[in-house]
């Protein structure tokens, strides 16, 4: 193992040691709260109280989500644990791109680069949901070790073996978390960008050391298409591509997007924040471009710069959901680009690009963590008061007169609560699901979510509504008595079935499917 | 002066291994450090102090001993465990180093021992608050009893030999079943004695002489202590503590050593079969190189005899007890299959298995004993915090359980504030289960995963915990004299079960709250012979 580490240049020194531990714990400083309270819901619910199985993630093509899960712990969520692999697996991640980029090597370099990484706020999306946590950490520490195997190609005698461990580091991010796509890229090109600048490589020295990096994605993707072929997953939004023939019209919008991102706010990441990073990106930027040499040069870099930057929306290019502003997509992309501007003023060799890091990557990294408390504090506010809701529900199922824990009811929650909201009133350009609006208690959760506290099994997971719950007096009842929570009519039990309304938005949609479905009774 | 120096230069070496094993045990119990999560008998003894007398109802005479000099008595959230945890990790450290003579490099010593002191046994543990300190502790103790008695073969004999005896007599005094881990590592230390080859089998057992005299001392004046409790009335007539005679340990002997064997691979809560499996096969590892290193028959003797004394050694405890006292108790969590037992025994086996293996290894076995130790340590973190997740969701679905009844008893028409209640709860609802995916042929887990938070025959603890007022008075049972028109029609024929409305039933005196079907039935059965004359149809 020693030997492999060595020949890979992988064998940490000291300074590797010091860098990696201090910004691990600045990292898990940064979300504290969020390891010391645990907090789940949503997707959740079911797979915090069983297991998550190796097909867990099958229907939606993920084919190797859940893998790390099944190795590590065995399929199981477990509180702290889950917090302390994942922030492992990233801050390897991080300290594996320092040396893939081969960012300046001081403590003081290697501690702000990865710190700025971890604890920016995108990081946080990752941990809204618990049960991919693990798993989509890793998938950026793969992602960045298939690219430093993939580098190591050229110069080595084991062309067929780090090329296959290559492909199967691409394969398994691609087959967990296809936006990981991104990573590929932006760090692809600020590969080339350092090596342009600092080593003064030609575009056939980037071709000879860098085509396997390229030939190493294709045969994964190519792989990955493959298996979501014989994998067959369900029709679900997010495996939807892009036709080639639309690319080149839709390629005009990806770009207006992709320099937006610099300016467009999303909660926890506001105006204030938004403008530090991009001061810091445009600082990388002119540094890059002043450091140069000659005009030839100078349009190359200022030519890799955009591609890099046009790679952190490559999902948003090939895929038909709009995925544009989305925090655990940008986590795969901006976050990595944002990355690669601080590495690129920290590695320049000129003193005032130094000093120029050493000054914005600290007030970075406080920024940062400001951001992750506040919105821990809020999500933990949201979680405790969902959960209330949820409390209250359960206690007036439980005193209805007509409710018997032997019976096994059909169930159906007509919409959702969410109050995250209700604890953050800053303004933001662009609302983020996982950050902030999505809430705990799901409205596809309500059977699992009704039954995880309460001491009796009484729902009936195998069957829906059925035609004939819906009898004049229960239509009579939605149509015209039902109101939201807290009402008292917000609850009907009766021998067969239990429906919650949450909000008037899910009773609308409720009262619209039992005029489509039932017009006789209206 | 010679001991502190002896103690300075121990403490400079093993700080760091210490360190890491102490902190492998927070980790894999952080959720029961950071969130105060209780077991059933601890709602009074939270509140209140516990005196040191409070154990001699079991017979526990030292139980709270260090309790009352360490915390006043009081169970403290986090630190109670977190000293539990470093005493535990102290004697460890002391057995690994300083009895069995373990000498590695430290990064080795570090990883078997975060692996044995992580081992999920523990958890059992610390579900009751009020003896996690002591029960964590009698290792240390334990461990001081072994130092002593291996001193008194070099010198000071009948010094050390009392002290050890000392030593032990406390311990056993606080929980009988400790002697398992004494007579664990005494075999393994005979077994690592003789596994040299140098030492004779005759010197070996002189060597052991110490160990056995204090075990038979302190086994005496315990069971001297039990006679003159039971005589005083003082102590209850409780499962584990009736001595099995000469004749039942002749006979049930083969039934133990078949139940130690059992032991090894019977999947248990939160030991799954793939830990058991794992566990198992690197005992039995240590056991074919044990003894295919014997060089003749009367070597391979010895060492057969040892290693049935060593089994026999894990399950000394329930060899040495009756289980006819408490028996139905005996028969949910029987003491062959106790895990809180197995936590006095499996650490100091695996430890032992790990030492012998390393130290007779070549390069690439040694390699191995690291590696599997890794994969020990990695299960024993996962298997500990899935314990503490579902003991941590089972105890907040309870409350919010005891919640609901309370605020339907306050709710209740009939409900005055001012007035104080026999609570008589009928059955209950244990819920950690809900929270576990058992695996295939588990057995048992009482106390792991089925004992509920909340118990029927402590109602007013639980009910008055969380009230402005107390509300509910001790003790459970309905008088004749008590029952009413109302109450006796409410329990002959309108009881049902939670939550339905007539679950709860709340007079002026009384609040009857029927929770599961089988404890409806066990309380309308009470009533069911006197039914004609309670609803006034009397013949």
């Amino acid at each position: 193992m020693k030997k492999i580490l060595r020949y890979l240049n992988l064998y940490p020194d000291s300074t590797d040691k010091k860098a990696w531990l201090a910004s691990f714990l600045l990292l898990n400083f940064a979300f504290l709260y969020h390891t010391l309270n645990f907090m789940w819901g949503n997707h959740d619910v079911k797979f915090i109280k069983e297991e998550l199985l190796l097909s867990s993630g099958l229907f939606e093509g993920r084919f190797t989500q859940f893998i790390p899960y099944r190795l590590l712990t065995g399929g199981q969520i477990l509180p702290i644990l889950n917090n302390l692999i994942g922030f492992c697996f990233l801050t390897t991640a991080l300290w594996l791109l320092a040396k893939y980029w081969n960012i300046k090597k001081t403590p003081a370099s290697y501690i702000l680069f990865i710190a700025f990484f971890t604890t920016q706020p995108y990081t946080l999306s990752w941990l809204y949901f618990t049960f991919i946590t693990i798993s989509c950490m890793l998938w950026a520490l793969l992602a960045v070790l298939g690219l430093y195997l993939s580098s190591f190609i050229a110069a080595s005698k084991h062309k067929i073996t780090l090329s296959f461990c290559a492909v199967l580091c691409f394969y398994l991010t691609l087959g967990g978390y296809p936006p990981v796509i991104n990573t590929f890229f932006v760090c692809l090109g600020g590969k080339l960008v350092f090596s342009v600048l600092l080593q003064h490589h030609t575009v056939k020295n980037l071709w000879h050391t860098q085509k396997f990096t390229l030939l190493n994605i294709l045969i994964a993707a190519l792989l990955f298409k493959l298996t979501l072929k014989i994998v067959a997953p369900e029709n679900v939004y997010n495996l939807n591509t892009e036709p080639l023939a639309a690319l080149p019209s839709k390629f005009i919008s990806v770009i207006k997007i992709a320099f937006s991102q610099f300016f467009i706010t999303i909660p926890f990441m506001e105006s204030s924040y938004k403008t530090a990073v991009t001061i810091l990106s445009a600082l990388a930027v002119a540094g890059a471009l002043l450091y140069a040499r000659g005009l030839r040069q100078k349009l190359f870099i200022g030519f890799l710069l955009s591609g890099t930057i046009l790679a952190a929306s490559l999902t948003t290019l090939l895929v038909v959901p709009h995925t544009e502003y989305v925090s655990r997509i940008d986590f795969f992309g901006v976050a990595f680009l944002y990355a690669f501007f601080l590495g690129l003023l920290l590695t320049l060799p000129v003193k005032l690009s130094y000093s120029l890091a050493l000054i914005c990557a600290p007030v970075l990294i406080f920024m940062n963590i400001l951001n992750d408390y506040r919105a821990l504090h809020t999500w933990k506010e949201g979680f405790d008061a969902e959960f209330q809701i949820l409390d209250n529900i359960t206690e007036r199922i439980e005193s209805h007169p007509d409710f018997s824990p032997l019976r096994s009811y059909r169930f159906y929650q007509a919409g959702d609560i969410s109050l995250r909201p209700n604890y953050y009133q800053k303004a933001y350009d662009k609302d983020d699901v996982f950050l902030l609006s999505l809430p705990y208690l799901a409205i596809w959760q309500g059977a699992n979510l009704h039954e995880f506290y309460a001491p009796h099994e009484f729902i009936n997971r195998n069957l829906p509504l059925l035609p004939e719950d819906i009898t004049p007096e229960v239509y009579n009842f939605f149509m015209h008595d039902a109101r939201p929570w807290p009402h008292p009519n917000a609850v009907f039990i009766n021998n067969d079935i239990i429906i919650v309304v949450y909000n008037q938005n899910g009773l609308n949609d409720f009262r619209n499917k039992l005029r489509q479905l039932y017009p006789n009774l209206h | 002066m010679l001991y502190t120096r002896q103690i300075q230069s121990f403490i400079k070496k093993e700080a760091c291994t210490f360190t890491f094993a102490f902190a492998c045990l927070c980790l894999a119990f952080a959720p029961l450090l950071l969130n105060f999560v209780w077991g059933n008998h601890d709602w009074l003894p939270i509140i209140q102090d516990s005196r040191i007398t409070h154990g001699l109802i079991e017979g526990r005479f030292s139980q709270y001993i260090l309790l009352n000099l360490l915390l006043n008595g009081k169970i403290l959230p986090v630190f109670n465990i977190v000293i539990g945890f470093f005493l535990y990790a102290l004697a460890l450290i002391l057995l690994c180093r300083k009895f069995y003579d373990f000498d590695a490099p430290r990064f080795i010593t570090t990883v078997i021992l975060c692996a044995v002191a992580t081992l999920p046994f523990l958890a059992e543990i610390l579900y009751f608050h009020y003896i996690t300190l002591s029960l964590l502790s009698w290792p240390l103790i334990v461990v001081a009893a072994l130092m002593a008695c291996r001193q008194a073969s070099l010198s000071r004999p009948v010094f050390f030999t009392f002290l050890g005896t000392l030593l032990l007599f406390f311990a056993v005094g606080g929980y009988p079943p400790v002697i398992n881990m004494f007579a664990v590592a005494v075999v393994g230390r005979m077994i690592l004695d003789y596994g040299q080859g140098s030492i004779p089998f005759r010197t070996v057992c002189r060597n052991a002489a110490p160990y056995l005299i204090s075990l038979f001392f302190s086994l005496l004046a315990l069971m001297v202590v039990f006679f003159y409790l039971h005589k005083t009335h003082r102590m209850l007539n409780l499962y584990n503590s009736q001595a099995a005679s000469l004749a039942e340990l002749f006979t049930t002997l083969p039934q133990t050593l078949h139940k130690a064997l059992l032991d090894f691979i019977t999947p248990q809560p939160f030991l799954s079969l793939k830990f058991k499996y794992l566990t198992s096969a690197i005992c039995l590892i240590f056991c074919i190189i044990f003894v295919r290193n014997s060089r003749s028959a009367g070597h391979l003797f010895f060492r057969l005899l040892m290693l049935t004394a060593l089994l026999l050694s894990t399950k000394l405890s329930a060899w040495l007890t009756s289980e006819t006292a408490d028996s139905a108790f005996a028969a949910v969590d029987p003491a062959a299959y106790m895990v809180r037992i197995s936590f006095y025994s499996f650490p100091a086996l695996l430890l032992l298995c790990f030492i012998y293996l390393y130290q007779t290894s070549n390069t690439l076995n040694k390699n191995m004993v690291f590696l599997s130790a890794f994969i020990l340590l990695a299960a024993n973190i996962s298997l500990s915090l899935s314990f503490s997740k579902t003991h941590l969701f089972g105890f907040t679905a309870e409350n919010k359980l005891l919640e609901r009844i309370i605020s339907r008893i306050q709710e209740h028409p009939d409900f005055n504030p001012q007035n104080l209640y026999t609570a008589t709860p009928a059955g209950e609802l244990p819920l950690r289960r809900k929270y576990y995916t058992a695996g295939t042929k588990e057995k048992y887990g009482y106390y792991t995963l089925d004992t509920p938070y909340v118990r029927h025959w402590i109602a007013f603890e639980y009910f008055n915990f969380y009230a402005p007022k107390n509300f509910i008075r001790e003790g459970t049972a309905i008088e004749p004299h008590h029952i009413t028109k109302s109450m006796a029609d409410f329990l002959t024929s309108r009881i049902a079960i939670w939550p339905s409305e007539n679950s709860v039933y709340v007079n002026g005196n009384h609040a009857i709250i029927a929770l599961s079907p089988e404890g409806k039935q066990l309380l309308t059965g009470q009533f069911s012979h006197i039914n004609p004359y309670l609803t006034g149809n009397n013949p």
